[in-house]
């Protein structure tokens, strides 16, 4: 199930909040967690409920592990389970996620034709598979004792975070649910949660949606592409994909807080930073820690001398490109943003007299300009849209292109083509516009201190109905020869 | 405490605020309806019907609306004019064409249209021999349709009732009432002859011939199960049902270079073999007019006639009612076989060069 969806809106959000909260209300905790247990696999099995074996496997099998790591006493055994803890989960992560790919990369290096499974990705599964595998570890670490089997699971498939994060740790998340006092409705928590679960909405279904109708026609004809208009799909891209992500995120912590469970922080306003360390700071925030403890350290940090770090933190760019998709485009945006790190860190003192603005653009575009390698289906698609912007040959932007842009509210509102008629493409530059302001002078969902006040109050109506009446739309007809 | 009752009032207010709104939205699409999901148009507002909303607004149109005589069939149904049909055979004529359609989907219309509450007269439809070899079952291919729209689940109504495209459709028609235009008729519903152009370059753009294929294909015992299956289910299910209703069925004439194409192929003799297969089954039915103008040699051999290698032009469409009301063409036990030698000797020999 998606958050952006009627039957979340209508009926999955409302009946999973009465019920935990009748439950609650009862003082009944541990049949409340289970009712959120149940919920949370029915959002999760909703469109294939096949994948519903994979989960519950997964979870029973690594509490089993880390309940003989709690019993067991020998160091060495404990450190063997650990092991296969471990490797298990990679092994269904790589079976699930990189089948395909490996299989494929064999054929073609060896000339082989082992057979592809086209295995159907289980939504999520590099997001909780990521979590019970830091779970593992920190109960080899002896710091989970005493959690039973119902506070595991809820913690791994607790649905606000299932599918796309944010990466919770044990430590954060169990102590909430044990708390008594959030166990009933508080009405801060609920208008807060509304109030940031209507933010989210409406950035994903009305900005990233909007954008991605720009990155789809641009990427589905990139060889016809102008470099303008190159450049404004990729800043599209750009856009679209931290609307869609942290609006994901925020509907997330939205719901987190009507729950009364506060989730972390997982994008701090990304595209204000003024470099590529920084922007690792603000970007994705929970797989860039999650990344840190148990990778970077692991492997020495920068314990180990200049050199070991920095071949640490290729390293774990590399893990985080390979965690995003079997493709060689994300190994290659992994790459080349981990030697772009280590970079920044060698010559930080230089950048730190460049200008503000020109550290700010120089971000942005290196951010960007790496998006397109991570949204392109080959190397070769990706190499080919660059070669577009960087030909800088021709700045003509085709109709198609603006037509993305051109909600028909706006044009609602745009009577008599005032604007329209004046500008060319004043829609794609409003919206593009909009976007740049948005990312660098709103106030990220952390920063947002609210008050229930009645402007905040239409604001938040206003932006929940419109991004309702938006969820569904008349499907394009797609046949072109007809 | 007094706070906290603060932010309680608000989530209410919003929650109810939002209710508020969405009700009224709501109950706008519900009474304009202009897909006509509920009801058949209100008097006075003028609705628009749209080639790209076919698929929307069928369903709607044969539940609804009164008519005792229905066109439907692929693109090449799309520039017929109910009222040439009116003006012939009399009756009420609605159009509902679904470009790209399979004879799943065509069935699947018309057996809503004999659930309405309407007595069904007369029948007119295009039998597409490109969509023959089709499973039983199959659609459109790549085309999310629009389940919530033909289905009986109320639930799903969500989709209908708070779609923004809906509203937009809804407000379209609320603004051509307002400016005095009157609603699209079914002469000029799906039309795309204003947007066309036709003649030899254009046919010739659009299509590639391969490397000719040496050996001729042959259909085979399964193709022909599939073929009467398809047949079966999607077409003489509803005429053995109803044997009071006309069905008006025909081939569409496709151009020579369609048939280029086939012969290049090394096909020719398979798609008449089909197609053979198709005339056979239906022939068997009393309460058919069965019709092919593929063998008006004089109108498929001229391209002008086409935009491409399939897709005649509307004066086509207007002879081709004219011939099924004076029953020219007609396919009978008798001549079938007489047909389909002169198709066969016909296009086998044709000089295909001259668009080479």
């Amino acid at each position: 199930m998606l958050f952006n969806s009627y039957i979340f809106v209508f009926l999955f959000l409302p009946l999973t909040l009465i019920g935990y909260y009748i439950l609650n209300h009862t003082k009944n905790y541990s049949m409340a967690n289970i009712f959120l247990i149940g919920m949370s696999l029915w959002f999760y099995g909703y469109y294939n409920p096949s994948y519903l074996a994979v989960i519950c496997t997964s979870v029973l099998a690594n509490y089993t592990l880390t309940q003989m790591m709690d019993k067991l006493e020998s160091e060495s055994v404990r450190k063997f389970i650990l092991g296969i803890g471990i490797f298990g989960n990679a092994v269904s992560i790589f079976y699930f996620k990189y089948y395909d790919f490996f299989v494929d990369n064999i054929n073609s290096v060896l000339n082989t034709s082992f057979q592809l499974r086209h295995i159907v990705l289980p939504l999520g599964i590099s997001f909780f598979t990521f979590q019970q595998m830091s779970y593992l570890v920190d109960s080899y670490r002896g710091q989970t004792k005493g959690y039973g089997f119902i506070e595991y699971a809820l913690f791994v498939v607790y649905f606000p975070q299932l599918i796309a994060g944010p990466i919770v740790l044990h430590n954060e998340v169990i102590p909430q649910f044990r708390d008594e006092n959030r166990r009933s409705v508080n009405s801060e928590n609920m208008a807060k949660g509304i109030y940031i679960f209507a933010l989210g909405l409406a950035k994903k279904v009305l900005i990233a949606d909007t954008f991605g109708r720009a990155v789809s026609w641009g990427f589905g004809t990139v060889s016809s592409l102008s470099s303008m208009e190159a450049i404004l799909v990729s800043i599209s891209y750009t856009l679209q994909l931290f609307f869609d992500f942290s609006g994901y995120c925020d509907m997330a912590i939205g719901i987190g807080y009507m729950f009364n469970i506060q989730l972390p922080q997982n994008f701090n306003s990304p595209h204000k930073a003024t470099s590529i360390l920084d922007f690792w700071s603000r970007w994705h925030m929970s797989l860039t820690r999650f990344l840190r403890q148990y990778v970077y350290f692991p492997l020495g940090g920068s314990k180990k001398g200049t050199i070991r770090t920095y071949i640490n933190i290729i390293i774990v760019f590399l893990v985080s490109g390979i965690w995003h998709g079997a493709n060689w485009t994300y190994i290659v945006w992994g790459l080349l943003h981990g030697i772009l790190n280590c970079l920044n860190r060698m010559f930080e003192k230089q950048w730190s007299k460049v200008h503000v603005v020109v550290q700010w653009m120089a971000t942005f575009t290196t951010v960007s300009g790496l998006l397109v390698i991570f949204r392109s289906n080959t190397m070769a698609e990706a190499i080919a849209f660059l070669k577009k912007i960087i030909w800088l040959g021709d700045f003509s932007i085709r109709n198609e292109l603006k037509q993305c842009f051109a909600l028909y509210e706006l044009q609602l509102i745009d009577v008599g083509n005032v604007f329209t008629s004046r500008i060319d493409g004043f829609y794609m530059w409003g919206i593009l516009l909009l976007g740049f302001l948005l990312i660098l002078n709103a106030p990220n969902s952390n920063e947002i201190v609210f008050k229930p006040t009645k402007k905040r109050g239409v604001f938040t109506v206003l932006l929940l109905f419109w991004s309702i009446v938006s969820l569904a739309g008349v499907s394009e007809f797609l046949y072109f020869g007809f | 405490m007094q706070e906290k009752s603060h932010e309680s009032k608000w989530s209410v207010w919003v929650m109810i605020a939002l209710f508020i709104c969405l009700f009224i939205y709501g109950a706008v699409i519900i009474y304009v309806d202009p897909f006509f999901h509920y009801h058949a148009p209100i008097k006075g507002i003028s609705y628009s019907l749209e080639r790209d909303n076919e698929r929307y607004q069928n369903w709607g149109i044969l539940s609804h609306f009164s008519y005792d005589t229905i066109i439907i069939g692929t693109s090449l149904t799309e520039n017929f004019k109910p009222s040439e049909w009116e003006a012939l055979m009399g009756g009420t004529v609605v159009k509902t064409p679904l470009a790209g359609g399979t004879y799943k989907e065509m069935n699947d219309h018309l057996k809503r249209a004999f659930s309405s509450s309407n007595e069904i007269k007369m029948v007119i439809r295009a039998l597409d021999i490109q969509c023959l070899i089709y499973d039983k079952d199959a659609m459109m291919e790549n085309y999310v349709f629009p389940t919530y729209m033909t289905n009986d689940n109320l639930l799903d109504d969500v989709y209908y009732v708070f779609n923004k495209d809906v509203m937009k459709w809804s407000i379209t028609a609320l603004q051509n009432t307002a400016k005095g235009y009157p609603m699209t008729s079914f002469d000029e519903y799906a039309n795309w002859m204003p947007e066309t152009y036709y003649g030899k370059e254009n046919v010739l753009l659009t299509y590639k011939l391969g490397e000719p294929e040496t050996s001729e294909r042959e259909l085979t015992q399964e193709e022909i199960l599939t073929i009467k299956e398809n047949v079966r289910q999607n077409v003489t299910e509803l005429i053995e049902a109803y044997p009071e209703t006309t069905f008006y069925l025909f081939i569409p004439p496709y151009s020579i270079c369609y048939w280029d194409e086939i012969v290049n192929k090394g096909e020719l003799s398979y798609w008449l073999a089909a197609e053979r297969v198709l005339v056979e089954e239906l022939l068997k039915y009393s309460n058919i007019k069965l019709y092919s103008f593929e063998n008006i040699f004089e109108v498929i051999c001229n391209l002008d006639n086409y935009k491409d290698t399939v897709h005649y032009g509307e004066w086509i469409n207007t002879e081709i009612l004219q011939w099924m009301a004076e029953e020219q063409y007609l396919l009978t036990e008798e001549n079938y076989m007489d047909y389909f030698k002169e198709m066969e000797e016909f296009l086998q020999v044709y000089d295909y060069t001259i668009f080479h």
